[in-house]
């Protein structure tokens, strides 16, 4: 659909070692082009856009990630496309023109616009048609780290992502030197469509970790036969493997630092006792990452574009379309990696802070590869194991949850389980015992030694504006059948599923209960999400809130731009399988 | 064969600093060896004019539905104490609306540090209308709550020892 098939398949084999971590210079290529579309630097990463009017052109680029040239999709001949800088409180005109052969679209991720600048195909308008320039053109009433990306099809996988930096108007309150964006994303020389293609087919195509009659053995050893083969038993009536973290890995993905690759390594450099901001965002489309700097304290200033009581952290964790800004401090004159890897331990992205260019650190090892426990399920903590390092549980040892297990048993009468949501062909759990998992780092994180960030930790700078309690709740499970790989709020898709109304002005509570074994990046598009994390009114403004497993948190909306706003899972995958609805304010 | 295909992923995180040999093979005449990637730097956060109005927190706007704005918070930045450095040097320059001071420092060998001319925010309770440029300063440095190294406070320097 968005490439012959041809432009990305066939060239010589690339070993798996060399598109794990990439080639020592991809990025764009720099091929004769036309006259006009010169391309504005080779492996350089994205150039600076600033100002308030800005052409930005969409079209194929060459690329070469992994050795094998490929076919991507940028902005102005880059990927990932330009950096945007506007000054909060400027009106910002975009005019965005299609070179592609198929429809396409820029969605301002975060940005408060009206709803026809949303850049949501169907939603906000029709799309731009090949050949066709549309003009966006909106205030910019905030400021902060944030990204804009196509909402068409697949093309973000292709490339087409980039971030946007807004300059507040009153000047920072934090001290810096020196201030970088840290785009990570992930890359694929397959096509987006063989990719899904292959999940559609066997949801579990990009997880080797599989346990095997080898890890049987093992495990047979360690925790006893029975318990063993209970376990195993549990595992397979949920249909998933405990393995199973993320559904596309390092098997198929090369995970980039502003769109190079781990051996390309990109730097930033600082000079000796400089602070430096480091504006990290999950520019992905289907990879969640957890950042450290080894040596260094990371300062969380920022998330989701908004500041936040500053926090001391070794790591932190960063959901798909999620943005954090941190400040650190080198304190020795020599080089840092930047070490991002995925939550499935499949790969990572890698870059450097460094007193001068072509200085390189160790690259730490990956972290043992999670399992999902029984909390993942939505079959709460199990009482004495809070507290226990999840990542390194080896199951659901020695314990019969027989008795409580959701799938095919009937007349089950449980709070948190809406009467309608019944296990079936689009809904395979339903998570029994939801809990509160804010305090937690999140699935292989806890007890790792390190300083993890966790959403409790996130104190908004500044107190909410609308004190107003809510007057009513909307509660969504989100669901899915890894199995077939369908997934929904509530057991439905998009378009089965009728639209969420709100009335302008109203404040409204959203609860999710995630009954699905997997973490979802939930973006509500056009107003905030103000997650009620325990600090009162100064609960932080978030565009995407990363829901984990068996988890239920809600948080504040108030419905004060009207319009049809898109509210969707930021898997690129979850979202095209149907975890998507629309939210109407009227 | 699942577990053959998964030990490369393992051991990726270890061969990393191999690389640059293995990279050299017959297909990739597009991998020249050109120098590290540059990065766009943005700037020091002195790019924009501090106001008042910056410690309020930037980011989301007020909601546009008539609710009242909120009282700014009161950030008071708590200093640790324990640990802090304490150096000698000269100051440059003082800026009140950034509340930092630029010093020519000498060697701090506590944290590590060479002599450097650098910027430094300075902790609320320094009063910096007592500072003046040109001056030879004892100070102390010390983390705030961040973590960051902030100037703790300033005497004119030998005056305190």
């Amino acid at each position: 659909m968005i490439m012959p098939p041809s432009f990305r398949h066939g060239g010589p084999a690339v070993s798996r070692r060399r598109f794990v971590q990439g080639i020592a210079a991809a990025g764009s290529l720099a091929l004769p082009l036309p006259p006009g579309r010169a391309l504005a630097a080779t492996g350089a990463g994205a150039p600076l856009l600033s100002g308030s009017d800005f052409a930005l052109e969409i079209g194929p680029v060459p690329v070469n990630i992994t050795g094998r040239p490929r076919m991507a999709i940028g902005v102005n001949g880059q990927v990932p496309a330009p950096i945007l800088r506007w000054r909060e409180g400027d009106t910002v005109t975009l005019a965005v023109t299609n070179r592609l052969s198929e429809p396409t679209s820029i969605h301002w991720h975060g940005i408060r616009t009206p709803t026809h600048m949303d850049g949501v195909p169907g939603l906000s308008f029709n799309g731009i048609a090949p050949g066709e320039t549309f003009t966006y053109r909106f205030p910019v009433p905030q400021s902060g780290t944030y990204w804009y990306h196509s909402h068409s099809g697949f093309q973000e996988q292709s490339g087409l992502y980039g971030s946007i930096v807004i300059e507040p108007r009153a000047g920072y309150a934090q001290v810096f030197d020196r201030d970088y964006v840290v785009l990570l994303s992930d890359w694929s020389d397959e096509s987006p469509e063989t990719i899904v293609s292959n999940l559609k087919f066997q949801s579990d195509y990009y997880n080797f970790g599989q346990r095997t009659a080898g890890t049987f053995v093992s495990d047979v050893r360690e925790n006893g036969l029975s318990a063993t083969v209970s376990d195993r038993i549990e595992w397979g009536k949920m249909r998933m493997t405990p393995t199973d973290i993320l559904d596309v890995t390092g098997a198929t993905y090369t995970y980039l630092v502003n769109g190079q690759p781990p051996a390309a390594n990109w730097t930033g450099l600082f000079r000796f006792g400089e602070r430096v901001r480091l504006r990290f965002i999950n520019g992905s489309s289907m990879s969640i990452f957890d950042v450290r700097i080894p040596g260094l304290k990371l300062t969380v200033v920022q998330a989701d574009g908004n500041d936040v009581e500053p926090v001391s952290v070794d790591e932190f964790r960063i959901g798909t379309a999620e943005t954090y800004d941190v400040i650190v401090q080198p304190d020795a004159d020599r080089a840092f990696t930047i070490f991002a890897q995925t939550t499935d331990r499949s790969g990572f992205a890698r870059g450097t802070l460094a007193p001068r260019a072509g200085m390189a650190a160790a690259v730490p090892a990956l972290d043992p590869r999670p399992m999902r426990t029984m909390a993942d399920m939505g079959m709460g903590d199990m009482g004495a194991m809070k507290g226990v390092d999840h990542g390194s549980m080896p199951g659901m040892k020695g314990m019969d949850m027989s008795a409580n297990m959701p799938i095919g048993q009937d007349g089950m009468k449980t709070g948190s389980t809406p009467a309608m949501l019944k296990p079936g062909v689009e809904i395979d759990n339903v998570a029994m015992m939801p809990q509160e998992r804010l305090g937690e780092a999140g699935t292989g994180l806890d007890g790792n030694g390190r300083r993890v960030l966790r959403y409790t930790d996130l104190k908004a700078v500044k107190r909410g504006d609308d004190r107003r309690p809510p007057s009513r709740e909307i509660i969504l499970h989100l669901t899915g059948n890894m199995h077939r790989f369908i997934w929904g709020f509530d057991g439905k898709k998009y378009l089965e599923a009728e639209p969420i109304e709100l009335r302008r002005g109203e404040r409204v509570r959203f609860v999710l209960i995630n009954d699905s074994m997997m973490e979802h990046p939930i973006h509500l598009h056009g107003l905030w999400s103000e997650l009620d994390n325990g600090h009162g009114d100064f609960r932080p403004y978030k565009h995407t809130i990363l829901v984990k497993p068996g988890e239920r948190l809600s948080y504040l909306v108030t419905a004060d731009e009207p319009g049809r706003w898109a509210y969707h899972c930021h898997l690129l995958y979850h979202m095209e399988m149907g975890m998507f609805r629309e939210v109407h304010v009227s | 064969m699942t577990a053959i295909l998964y030990r490369p992923l393992a051991l990726a995180g270890f061969v990393l600093l191999a690389l640059p040999a293995c990279a050299a093979t017959p297909s990739s005449t597009m991998a020249a060896d050109t120098a590290t990637p540059a990065a766009v730097d943005l700037g020091p956060s002195s790019r924009i004019p501090q106001t008042r109005m910056a410690m309020a927190g930037a980011g989301h706007e007020a909601h546009r539905t008539g609710v009242s704005t909120a009282p700014s918070s009161n950030i008071q930045r708590v200093h640790e104490g324990a640990g802090d450095a304490h150096a000698t040097g000269t100051v440059n320059a003082v800026d009140a609306a950034r509340h930092t001071i630029n010093m020519s420092h000498g060697p701090i060998s506590s944290l590590g540090w060479p002599a450097m001319t650098m910027e430094f925010p300075v902790a609320p309770s320094v009063d910096l209308s007592r500072i003046n440029p040109g001056s030879r300063v004892d100070f102390s440095l010390g983390k705030d709550k961040g973590g960051m190294y902030q100037v703790q406070s300033v005497a004119p320097a030998g005056a305190g020892r």
